[in-house]
């Protein structure tokens, strides 16, 4: 090999490395115009969980929310994103390998968070459980960095958790004068919040690392399906009010066509932010960033389109935990691009 | 049922073991078995799993203005591989246009 050959090597080698580095962008720039369409969604969920037929009783209506309403739409969005990109075909072809039954232990995180939000956001509401659930990418990032050895600590990380904490801190202070409860369920409420961001965050770090081996669309596919799957079968065999509350959805149109935004609106934040932007940016960037923003999303549409009680606090505490966010994913694409290598 | 063509590709990468191979003959060597449509993101899956360390960019080539790489599965990703992946589901593929390293693969 000639000294020019090697200098040639050398350039293509950094050429490689900025396109890798570019293409982490995109991923971060899908998972951040992604997070308006789970605002939307759940915005909408935690507003309508304290209504009829979903408040006949607790937390059976918020389960037959996901289960009957958000899921089965959300499934069929993607069966047509399948179908459309020609796909679909992966999504038999991954069966049969020991690495598809990562899809079951995903289904299952994303299913118990799902549901653990809908639990929450009615007995906090939906502005306080969307700025604290987008923890969950933080948790995620952690996971993933810890394993993968994926060095995120940097002064400007610190300076990021630090933001988080006091948005935190400002969103509950706020948020609990004009939260649906008060006392003991306020604070159960706050509990089933977190164990939703630990599971969420973790299904976050699982994506990831499924992805590396698992065609990204199959994976969205047994995802979501599987959700469908166990909790309907949940729903149907253990809760008897949630046969009736489902009934009652189901006969409502009005509630059928607000569980199609639902559906929709999270299977478009899946696609684009959890698929695209997770399996080209990582869990560190991708996730934190579709998370913190779609959460922030949930809260500032509860607080304003969805008529929850208007709070400057949240709002304030809401910005303060995207702001955080930004300093622990956001540096410069040289550097990305060799911390991703 | 066919295997994922992302599975076939490691698949084949694993039984290729330390030859390797270059991106453009595992495309053609993958053709003996799915249609062009179905490998249109071989490229992205291959540099996914080169980031995440499971392959070995021997060497890069500029062909048209796009970078062909060498790649061979990593020794620790070997058992990875085969632990993960159902082997008796990889389509048998004739390997001997897998090409080399020292042939350049485009010349």
């Amino acid at each position: 090999m000639t000294t020019n050959d090697i200098a040639v090597g050398a350039e293509l080698a950094e050429r490689s490395r900025l396109a890798d580095g570019k293409k982490t962008r995109m991923g971060m720039i899908y998972a951040v115009l992604a997070a308006p369409a789970l605002g939307l969604a759940f915005g909408l969920l935690s507003s309508i969980v304290t209504a009829p037929p979903f408040n006949l009783e607790a937390p059976t209506g918020a389960f037959a929310l996901v289960a009957v309403l958000q899921v089965p739409f959300g499934v069929f969005a993607i069966g047509v994103f399948l179908a459309v990109s020609g796909t679909w075909r992966d999504a038999v072809r991954v069966l049969g390998h020991r690495v598809s039954w990562w899809n079951l232990f995903v289904a299952v995180g994303g299913f118990v968070g799902d549901l653990c939000f809908a639990a929450a956001s009615g007995l906090i509401g939906g502005a306080l459980a969307g700025s604290i659930g987008g923890l969950a990418g933080v948790v995620g990032a952690v996971i993933g960095a810890a394993l993968y050895r994926e060095r995120i600590l940097r002064p400007t990380t610190l300076l990021g958790l630090a933001a988080l904490a006091v948005g935190i801190w400002l969103a509950v202070s706020g948020g609990s004068i004009s939260a649906p409860t008060q006392g003991v369920y306020f604070a159960v409420g706050l509990l089933i919040i977190v164990v939703a961001v630990l599971t969420w965050g973790f299904e976050s770090f699982a994506i990831s690392a499924g992805t590396d081996l698992m065609p990204a669309e199959g994976f969205l596919w047994w995802r979501a399906f599987l959700e469908l799957l166990l909790a309907n079968t949940l729903l149907f065999l253990l809760f008897p009010t949630g046969r009736h509350i489902a009934y009652l959805a189901w006969s409502d149109p009005r509630l059928v066509a607000i569980g199609a935004v639902i559906g929709f609106g999270w299977a478009i934040w899946m696609i684009m932010g959890f698929y695209i932007g997770i399996s080209y940016a990582g869990a560190v960037r991708g996730g934190v960033l579709t998370n913190t923003l779609a959460f922030f999303f949930i809260a500032f549409f509860s607080l304003t389109v969805y008529g929850a009680p208007f709070s400057v606090i949240v709002i304030v505490g809401s910005i303060a935990t995207v702001i955080g966010a930004m300093l622990i994913v956001t540096e410069p694409k040289s550097y990305l691009a060799r911390q991703r290598n | 049922m066919k295997p994922a063509p992302k599975y076939q590709a490691a698949m084949t990468l694993y039984h290729l073991g330390n030859r390797g191979i270059w991106e453009h003959r595992l495309f053609g060597v993958l053709r003996q078995h799915y249609r062009d449509s179905e490998l249109s993101g071989l490229r992205e899956d291959l540099i996914g799993m080169s980031t995440v360390g499971w392959l070995d960019t021997l060497e890069q080539r500029e062909h048209r203005g796009q970078i062909l790489r060498f790649y061979r599965l990593a020794e620790s990703a070997r058992p990875l591989i085969a632990y993960q992946l159902n082997l008796t589901t990889y389509l048998p593929s004739d390997l001997s246009t897998a090409g080399t390293l020292i042939e350049s693969g485009m010349r």
